[in-house]
């Protein structure tokens, strides 16, 4: 059985964070309070390893909310596999929750 | 959202060609989000594409970037002995004939400068490290940096004669025009009067061939630079009519000079004032310019080209060497120059 790959903290924390978030890259910058440059080059890295995997969001949902389609960003079962790994390895990593943004 | 649109786009110049539109796609739509927050979290937030950009072009397959890739000494000792043999054959073939082309002579810093400048693209060539020379031979690593720096000298070298040459094209602007033909001149001498003078109504010289773009020179007028100017020849004073004479009504034929107002006269003039001897010449043209009022003139307008150029300033590491200094004369071949 070939062994687990081990995330750095930083990783583990962007990969739970799509996991537990709405999987888009904003949404991780929100929840693990990287910024950009850190965020979205890490992403890139998990999906060259495949642990994620990304999709469009469909044109006509994008059209229905005014708003240009998104890319998001699912965990592949290897990835699941590695968060579960990480979160034994970090305990914490299991709070990381979605920020709640309060409705006008 | 115009500089974060500028921002993101910048950077996608780093991206890949064929991963660019999709790159830019999703940080566009992120964008969407991110610029209802406050401006600097939303330029911190474009910044970062930077990152995410370079990550992806040092991340890029091989198959990504086919154009460029310099993964072995002799690809890259290749690259730059074409770049430094284009620099070489650009000098050799634009130089200006009095620019020294060599470095002889020049201050013992500038010549330390040169490979000090090569230094940093050394970097910029080749991603190998170190380590990976080839045959991981430890002596050949060393014949690689030293063959990469005798080729990156003559690009810096030869682009930086380029660019003083360059400069010196750009210095050689004319202040003055000059003509010998015979015009006649109404009561409106001004600029437009006299680049309108018919070709009919003149005369052909016989010295007009030496100068064959005058005519050209007189209709478009001369260029001018603003900046430190200062004259480094002046024309003939006794091919000057005299005051009295411009000022007699009539027909007269004389040797005139005149100064396109277009061509700085104020600059000009005062260039002239600081010359003895000179004064009266001032005087002269300043009535001659006159818009209005004066007696209809025919003659023959000679006027000697009042060349000026440009002070060179002089720079803090190759100083004010013989080839910059201002030099030159009145003659055809300045005229030449600005055709």
């Amino acid at each position: 059985m070939p062994a687990e790959p081990k995330l750095s903290h930083t990783a583990a924390m962007i990969l739970q964070s799509i996991h537990a978030g709405d999987g888009y890259g904003f949404s991780v910058m929100e929840m693990t309070g990287l910024p950009s440059g850190t965020v979205y080059p890490a992403m890139r890295r998990l999906e060259r390893d495949g642990l994620i995997l990304w999709q469009w969001e469909r044109q006509a949902i994008a059209d229905a909310g005014q708003r240009p389609p998104r890319k998001y960003y699912k965990l592949t079962r290897p990835g699941r596999a590695t968060l579960e790994a990480s979160q034994r390895r970090y305990p914490l990593l299991a709070k990381l929750a979605p920020v709640e943004v309060e409705q006008p | 959202m115009r500089i974060h649109l500028a921002i993101l786009r910048s950077a996608a110049w780093l991206v890949p060609g064929e991963q660019r539109t999709e790159w830019f796609a999703e940080w566009n739509a992120e964008l969407w989000y991110v610029r209802r927050s406050d401006e600097r979290q939303t330029t911190s937030f474009c910044l970062g594409a930077f990152r995410d950009a370079i990550w992806l072009r040092r991340n890029s397959s091989p198959t990504a970037q086919p154009w460029l890739r310099l993964q072995s000494p002799a690809q890259c000792l290749g690259l730059l002995g074409m770049v430094a043999a284009a620099c070489v054959l650009f000098a050799l073939r634009y130089h200006p004939p009095d620019f020294p082309l060599l470095p002889i002579g020049q201050s013992l810093l500038a010549m330390l400068l040169m490979p000090l400048m090569a230094l940093p693209g050394l970097l910029a060539t080749t991603s190998l490290r170190l380590g990976e020379y080839p045959a991981n031979r430890y002596g050949w690593r060393w014949v690689f940096l030293a063959s990469k720096i005798a080729l990156l000298l003559p690009i810096v070298f030869f682009r930086r004669a380029g660019l003083v040459a360059d400069r010196r094209r750009r210095d050689r602007d004319l202040h003055g025009g000059f003509v010998r033909n015979r015009v006649s001149l109404g009561a409106d001498r001004s600029a437009p009067a006299l680049s309108g003078v018919s070709p009919a109504t003149r005369v052909p010289h016989e010295d007009r061939a030496a100068f064959p773009h005058v005519p050209q020179l007189v209709r478009d007028g001369v260029r001018v630079c603003g900046g430190a100017w200062s004259p480094t020849c002046v024309g003939d004073s006794d091919d000057v009519v005299s005051h009295a004479a411009l000022a007699a009504p009539g027909p007269i034929v004389e040797r005139v000079v005149f100064v396109n107002r277009k061509c700085g006269k104020e600059a000009l003039l005062g260039a002239m004032a600081a010359k003895p001897g000179l004064q009266h010449c001032c005087e002269w043209m300043d009535s001659l310019l006159q818009p209005a009022g004066r007696a209809p003139l025919r003659g023959v307008i000679e006027a000697r080209a009042f060349s000026a150029r440009r002070k060179p300033v002089p720079s803090p590491v190759f100083g004010g060497g013989p080839h910059l200094a201002p030099r030159g004369s009145v003659t055809a071949e300045n005229y030449l120059t600005i055709s």
